[in-house]
C-alpha cells in the first residue's frame, strides 16, 4: 500500500515538474527541470 | 594523494567554479557538468548509467523538500501564517524580548521544514519584515534579521540539506541529529536576533504594532472555531512527524513527503481558499533549483568514486595535520559557500568530515553544516541576502556587513565544536 502513495507522490512530483519545464522560458531552468525528472520518472515507473 | 588524482580533482574544481562564476551557470548544471569532465578527463568516457545511479542519491530528500514547499505555500496561501505571525505578536508584544525570539522562529520555520533559505525569506520573511520595519527597525538591519534567521532555519532540523549531502558521501544515515542541531540553530539565531534588534526597537511603535495586530484579529474572519480549524494543518503535521518518534510501537511512521502531502490537503479544506495546483507550482518552481543541486551533487560524489577519488581525498584529509585542517575548515568551508552551501558540503565537506573520522561524527557533521551555512552572506552569490535585498528593495551588501560579526561568531563556534566534538558528545548523550 506505502508503495503505491509513495509511487503516486513521486507522479504528481513529476507532473509538477513537467509543468515547470514547458512554462519557463529560460533554457538553463528548462535544463536544471529536465536533469530534476530523469530519477523521478525512472523511480515512478520503478525502473531504478 | 598523487599527483594525477590532485590534478583530476583540480580541474574538476576549477571547472565547477568556472561554469557558476564565469558562465553563470546553476549550481546544478555545474555540478553535472563537472562530473562528466572528471570522468572524461579519468579515461571512464561518459558513463551514463553511473551518472543516472547518482541522481538517485538523494531522491528521498527531494521528495521532502518537494512536498514540504508545497506545504508552505499552501499554508501562506489560506492564511495561516499571517494569522500565526499576528497571535504571535498580540500574545508576546509586551516582551521585546519574547516577541523576537517567537519571531526568529517564525522565519526559521519554513527553512527547517524545507532545508532552504529561500522558503524562509519569501514566506514568513516576507510577511514579518513589514512588522519589523512598523517597529521601528531600518530597513538593513531587518534585511540582517531576516537573512540570519533564514540561515540558521535552512540548517535547523528535521531537514538539514547539507548534512544529508555529507552523511550521503560518507554513507551515514540521518538519525540522532535533532537536539545538536536544535541547539546548534535556534540558539545562535535567537542571539543575532537579539544582538541586531534589540537596541533598534521602538517601544511605542512595537505597542502600536501590537495595538493593530489585535485590531486585526479582532477583525479577522477566523475566530471562534475557524481559528482553531485552521490551525489543524500545522498541528497534523506536528502530530505525524512527532508521534513514530514518541510512539513507535504502534504509531505508524508515514514519512515526511506523506506527512507535508496530508498536511497541504488539509490546508485547502481549512482557512481562506486555495487554489492546490496553484499553489504546488508555486511551491515547486521556487525549490527547483534546491532540487536540481541535490541531482547534481548526487553525480559528482558517484564520479569521486568511479574514478578512485573519493578513497584518495580520505588518504589524503588524514594525511592533513589537525591544526591546519581546523583553520583551513574554518576559512575554506564559508569561502565555498560564497559559490554554493550545498556545493560546498559536497565538494568539500565530505573529505572535512572523513578526515576527522575519529570524533563523533554526528557532532562533526552538524558542526560543519553550521560552518559551511555561513557561506550564504559570501559574495559573489551571497545567495540569502540577495533574496533578502531583493524583497525589501535594498542593496545586499549593507545587510552582508550588518550578518558579519555574527557569522564570524558561528564560524568560530563551529570550530570549537569540532575540536571538542567527542565532550559534546557526551554532553549531549550523542
Amino acid at each position: 500500500m506505502i508503495t503505491v502513495v509513495y509511487r503516486g507522490i513521486v507522479a504528481v512530483a513529476v507532473i509538477l515538474v513537467v509543468a515547470e519545464l514547458f512554462s519557463q522560458r529560460s533554457l538553463k531552468v528548462k535544463i536544471n527541470a529536465g536533469l530534476v525528472l530523469i530519477p523521478l520518472i525512472l523511480r515512478a515507473l520503478m525502473v531504478a | 594523494m598523487s599527483t594525477p588524482d590532485t590534478l583530476l580533482l583540480l580541474l574538476t574544481g576549477a571547472c565547477f567554479v568556472a561554469l557558476v562564476v564565469a558562465a553563470r551557470l546553476p549550481v546544478s548544471l555545474s555540478l553535472a557538468a563537472a562530473s562528466v569532465v572528471l570522468a572524461l578527463a579519468a579515461g571512464k568516457g561518459f558513463p551514463l548509467a553511473h551518472l543516472v545511479e547518482g541522481m538517485f542519491s538523494y531522491l528521498d530528500v527531494s521528495l521532502v523538500i518537494l512536498t514540504a514547499m508545497v506545504f508552505m505555500k499552501v499554508i501562506e496561501a489560506n492564511g495561516l501564517l499571517t494569522e500565526l505571525t499576528q497571535s504571535l505578536i498580540a500574545l508576546l508584544g509586551r516582551s521585546r524580548l519574547l516577541l523576537l525570539v517567537a519571531l526568529t522562529i517564525v522565519i526559521m520555520f519554513p527553512g527547517m521544514i524545507t532545508g532552504s533559505c529561500t522558503a524562509s525569506v519569501l514566506g514568513t520573511g516576507a510577511i514579518v519584515a513589514p512588522v519589523l520595519m512598523r517597529m521601528g527597525l531600518p530597513r538593513v538591519t531587518t534585511g540582517a534579521v531576516i537573512s540570519s534567521a533564514a540561515v540558521y532555519g535552512m540548517i535547523a532540523p528535521p531537514v538539514n540539506v547539507p548534512v544529508m549531502i555529507i552523511g550521503g558521501g560518507i554513507d551515514m544515515p540521518y538519525v540522532g541529529f535533532g537536539l545538536i542541531l536544535t541547539v546548534l540553530t535556534v540558539v545562535p539565531a535567537i542571539l543575532t536576533t537579539l544582538w541586531l534588534a534589540w537596541r533598534e526597537i521602538d517601544r511605542d511603535k512595537l505597542r502600536e504594532v501590537m495595538a493593530a495586530s489585535r485590531a486585526d484579529l479582532r477583525g479577522s474572519a477566523f475566530c471562534g472555531g475557524r481559528r482553531l480549524l485552521l490551525y489543524l494543518p500545522l498541528a497534523a503535521v506536528i502530530v505525524l512527524m512527532m508521534g513514530p518518534k514518541s510512539f513507535p510501537q504502534w504509531f505508524p511512521d508515514p514519512r515526511l513527503p506523506l506527512t507535508f502531502l496530508i498536511g497541504s490537503l488539509l490546508g485547502t479544506c481549512t482557512g481562506r481558499r486555495v487554489q492546490l495546483l496553484s499553489a504546488a507550482r508555486g511551491g515547486v518552481s521556487e525549490i527547483l533549483p534546491v532540487v536540481g543541486i541535490l541531482v547534481g551533487v548526487g553525480m559528482l560524489i558517484e564520479m569521486l568514486t568511479l574514478t578512485g577519488l573519493r578513497g584518495a581525498i580520505v588518504v589524503g584529509s588524514l594525511a592533513i595535520p589537525s591544526v591546519f585542517l581546523f583553520a583551513s575548515i574554518a576559512v575554506i568551508l564559508p569561502l565555498f559557500g560564497g559559490i554554493s552551501v550545498y556545493g560546498g558540503a559536497s565538494v568539500l565537506g565530505v573529505p572535512f568530515a572523513l578526515a576527522l573520522l575519529g570524533r563523533n561524527q554526528v557532532i562533526v557533521l552538524s558542526a560543519l553544516s553550521l560552518i559551511g551555512a555561513m557561506g550564504s552572506y559570501i559574495p559573489p552569490v551571497a545567495f540569502t541576502p540577495v533574496v533578502t535585498a531583493g524583497l525589501l528593495g535594498e542593496q545586499y551588501l549593507p545587510i552582508v556587513r550588518r550578518c558579519l560579526g555574527p557569522a564570524v561568531a558561528a564560524v568560530i563556534l563551529g570550530t570549537i565544536i569540532l575540536i571538542y566534538a567527542n565532550p559534546v558528545a557526551r554532553l549531549f548523550g550523542v
